[in-house]
């Protein structure tokens, strides 16, 4: 298996990516994890500059790795890896957002709602209590929100739930812990 | 996220890679397409059968100008489709004008046509035609899919049209050898409609169709 030549100083960024990626689409797992730690500050920071919340620049840039790595076979490595890599950005970026604000609307007609609250709460004195948490998940994008509750509240394994996601166990396992570390964050 | 987790998924996503084979270029890609449903129609059109006056139709220009420019549509955005198969479409963006300014030429010819030759609208309700076009445009359709599913498209609505576009066309033409009514109302409602109904459910469901 050929490795990333040493001449990288030499190299500008795009180029060195691009030789990470045909690196990666053999099968060479030190340029692939050489090429995700170097895209992952900058898409974060591209994206950070368009977003109203820094956090879900973290979110979207997490969901554009696993993107990138479900996605290695459509790169084609004759081409320029960074046109390849900022449609997967933008794509994802516009996707949570959609996905953000649609949740938002969601949030304004449930437990706000007396007659729903009559119909679905069982112990009105906390309804609170339950918006609270229930506005804590829906904080959540929702691949992330769907692992939580599969793993947490359904109990099902991390292996099953990688099963049903198309992940892999380690990045259920990685938006499990990260789910839990917003949650306990925003209900203290 | 943390530094902690960041290093993690990047760790998980790189213990995971397996080496991949990348995409063939799109013209390679289509050429599967265009063969399996040529034949495919070709066939269908030999099994409802060929219009008695299908000889007579290849001296008409009308008729063929038609066919022709159903036939770039077809063969234009079946090219579109699979460049949008791929996130940065390899840097092709062009490939979806041709399909696109065929389209509006079409409209705008079949416009001319209605304004020339009347439009004849028939009664609004279900003909063979429909049922026979839905068929012939069906195996095109869910190659599409199959052959975009296989790739992971940033924009699902615009791949989801020129798939229907590519699909419809071919469909269309088949129907332009079965069907013995010339009129661009009966064109317009038992052809063309049934495509933009269907087009259109598709379309509301892209997103969901070609999610990766």
């Amino acid at each position: 298996m050929k490795s990333p030549s040493n001449n990288n100083a030499q190299k500008t960024q795009s180029e060195l990516w691009t030789e990470y990626a045909g690196l990666a689409q053999a099968g060479d797992k030190t340029a692939y994890n050489a090429l995700l730690r170097e895209i992952a500050p900058f898409i974060r920071n591209y994206i950070l500059k368009s977003l109203a919340n820094p956090d879900w620049a973290d979110d979207i840039s997490q969901e554009v790795l696993i993107s990138v790595h479900k996605s290695l076979n459509t790169y084609s490595p004759d081409r320029p890896f960074r046109p390849w890599l900022m449609a997967i950005v933008n794509f994802r970026r516009t996707d949570y957002l959609r996905k953000h604000y649609n949740a938002r609307e969601n949030k304004q007609t449930t437990l706000d709602d007396f007659d729903f609250q009559k119909a679905h709460v069982t112990n009105p004195t906390h309804a609170g209590e339950y918006k609270d948490i229930e506005t804590a998940l829906d904080t959540l994008p929702d691949n992330q929100r769907k692992v939580f509750e599969m793993i947490k509240i359904k109990g099902y394994t991390a292996k099953e739930v990688a099963n049903e996601m198309g992940m892999s166990v380690s990045a259920v396992k990685v938006s499990a812990h990260r789910s839990m570390a917003k949650l306990k964050a925003i209900l203290g | 996220m943390s530094e902690q987790n960041l290093d993690k998924l990047i760790d998980g996503l790189a213990d995971d890679l397996a080496p991949v084979k990348p995409l063939a270029h799109p013209f390679i890609r289509i050429l599967p397409f265009f063969a399996i449903a040529l034949l495919y129609v070709a066939a269908l059109v030999f099994f409802v059968g060929l219009r008695p006056d299908i000889g007579n139709k290849f001296a008409d220009a009308s008729w063929m100008m038609e066919t022709f420019l159903m036939g770039f549509i077809a063969i234009s955005a079946g090219i579109a489709s699979v460049f949008l198969s791929v996130p940065d479409m390899r840097g092709e963006k062009w490939v979806i004008a041709p399909p696109l300014t065929t389209l509006g030429i079409f409209a705008v010819w079949s416009t001319f046509r209605a304004m020339s030759e009347g439009l004849h609208m028939p009664v609004l309700n279900m003909d063979h035609c429909m049922g026979e076009g839905v068929f012939m445009a069906a195996v095109p359709m869910t190659m599409l899919i199959f052959m975009i599913k296989s790739g992971a498209t940033t924009m699902p609505r615009l791949t989801c049209f020129m798939n229907i576009l590519a699909a419809g066309a071919l469909g269309y033409i088949g129907l332009r050898f079965t069907c013995i009514m010339d009129t661009v109302g009966h064109a317009t409602v038992s052809h063309l409609v049934p495509y933009v109904l269907i087009g259109a459910l598709l379309g509301i469901a892209a997103k969901k169709l070609y999610k990766w």
